[in-house]
């Protein structure tokens, strides 16, 4: 692993913006934080970080070895680490898409998910089961290209560091050409949603644009309340449970499925059943979108002379 | 006695995350929700389970958490969980029973648990989850 980790760095900077974020809270908002969803976040957190001890140096070595392949030597040199960053960013737009779309990411990726609030301690709610998923080798274009592990390790630290401030609702909106180009609080808020309309949306890292590009992108609604955490919340601050429940969700549902379904459980969209008894985000909001049309279905179509009338 | 590195920083994280959480307490952050009336359960049955559009609805005496039904007959537990709301919508192995003047309904989930809520028609409850999944 390189001696430089900048997430190493900034620890001390999360700790003390989620202090400020508290105080925000208490003369602000104190539905903000709870402290038992805060203390399970921080431990989430700490577990990681040891996940990430005994698990990274071995995806680093992989990286390492891999990267004597590579197609070009590409330098240690300020827009090395420019180009770098960036399509590392692009590399974690699709990790992450994967992480909500395929439910063996998910398992993993639902820990970040399971908090009810949205506020700077839910950023340092990361997985400990990384190690589990593929996620990594959505890297691999760029160790073959000739990135070097390093570099992308680097990158990718930075980029973790990016996303920790926009986990807020103290802040409302940036500035527009801001908004246009970065991930930001609004943006990210519509991530951790879980109304139907911001289901799998906003998969960005640090700029929004490969969501508008790859047509998943969602602005926040000003009059909709958000509701923040998982469409089943877990209702319960165990650690462990929160954790590894999903894990344990796929292993009961591949037992109890017929064969032919099985890998589906592991493969498939999270909420996906053989026999129909859970939903997709996909469904939700369609039906969403069918109750939506239904109670906005304009008064032309049931009354012939209002279909008649046109406005003054 | 020298610890090495790795373990004096995971120590001292873990006080940091501890005292973190001690400062969230201390603060008084985090109040309980309360249902102040039918359009509020309304709202968190919505947030639990979208699309949920209950035709009976039952509050606890102190807004602690309420029942409510639909017109397919499926029964939603809500109950705070922090300072918001989880749900539940009921499947045939919850169970209810009354104690005292209260309603405890388990939900056969080991990890949600069981609720206490004081209704204003107990036993009309209790038939409609006895009756979940029986038709």
């Amino acid at each position: 692993m390189p001696d430089f980790s900048p997430t190493e760095l900034a620890v001390p900077g999360f700790v003390a913006l989620v202090l400020i974020e508290m105080i925000w809270a208490r003369m602000k908002r104190r539905d903000a934080y709870e402290p038992r969803d805060t203390l399970t976040s921080l431990a989430f957190g700490l577990g990681s970080t040891v996940s990430g001890l005994i698990f990274g140096g071995a995806f680093f070595a992989l990286f390492v070895w891999l990267w004597q392949f590579r197609l070009f030597d590409v330098p240690w040199t300020w827009w090395a680490f420019a180009a770098c960053f960036v399509l590392d960013d692009l590399a974690y737009y699709w990790v992450h898409r994967f992480g909500h779309r395929v439910r063996w990411f998910w398992a993993s990726h639902v820990n970040h998910h399971s908090s009810q609030h949205y506020n700077l301690s839910t950023a340092l709610r990361q997985t400990w089961t990384g190690f589990l998923t593929l996620g990594f080798a959505f890297k691999l274009p760029l160790i073959l290209v000739g990135f070097h592990p390093g570099m992308i390790a680097i990158c990718a630290g930075f980029n973790l560091i990016y996303q920790f401030w926009i986990h807020t609702e103290a802040i409302d909106r940036m500035p527009r050409w801001f908004e246009a180009v970065m991930n930001t609080p609004s943006h990210h808020r519509v991530h951790h949603a879980t109304n139907p309309r911001y289901l799998d949306r906003n998969y960005a890292g640090v700029f929004i644009v490969w969501d508008k590009l790859f047509g998943t992108f969602e602005q926040e609604v000003r009059d909709e309340k958000i509701r923040y955490g998982i469409v089943r919340q877990l209702g319960s601050f165990n650690l462990l449970w929160a954790v590894f429940h999903e894990w344990i969700g796929i292993a009961q549902d591949m037992r109890r499925s017929p064969w032919r379904h099985k890998l589906s459980y592991l493969l498939r969209e999270p909420g996906w059943t053989h026999d129909g008894t859970r939903e997709t985000s996909d469904q939700i909001r369609a039906r969403w979108q069918e109750r939506q049309r239904s109670t906005e279905k304009p008064v032309s179509s049931e009354n012939p002379i209002a279909g008649g009338s046109k406005a003054a | 006695m020298d610890l090495p590195p790795a373990l004096i920083q995971f120590l001292g994280s873990l006080a940091a995350i501890l005292a973190l959480a001690g400062l969230a307490y201390w603060l008084k952050l985090g109040p309980e929700p309360r249902l102040a009336d039918e359009n509020a359960a309304r709202r968190a049955a919505d947030e639990a389970a979208s699309g949920f559009e209950p035709v009976a609805i039952s509050i606890d005496r102190d807004g602690r958490g309420a029942l409510l039904r639909d017109a397919e007959d499926r029964v939603l537990l809500l109950r705070p969980h922090g300072s918001h709301f989880a749900g539940r919508v009921l499947t045939k192995a919850a169970s209810a029973r009354p104690d005292g003047e209260a309603l405890v309904i388990e939900t056969a989930e080991r990890r949600y648990g069981g609720v206490r809520l004081v209704l204003a028609d107990p036993k009309a409850w209790v038939q409609a989850i006895e009756g979940i999944g029986g038709s």
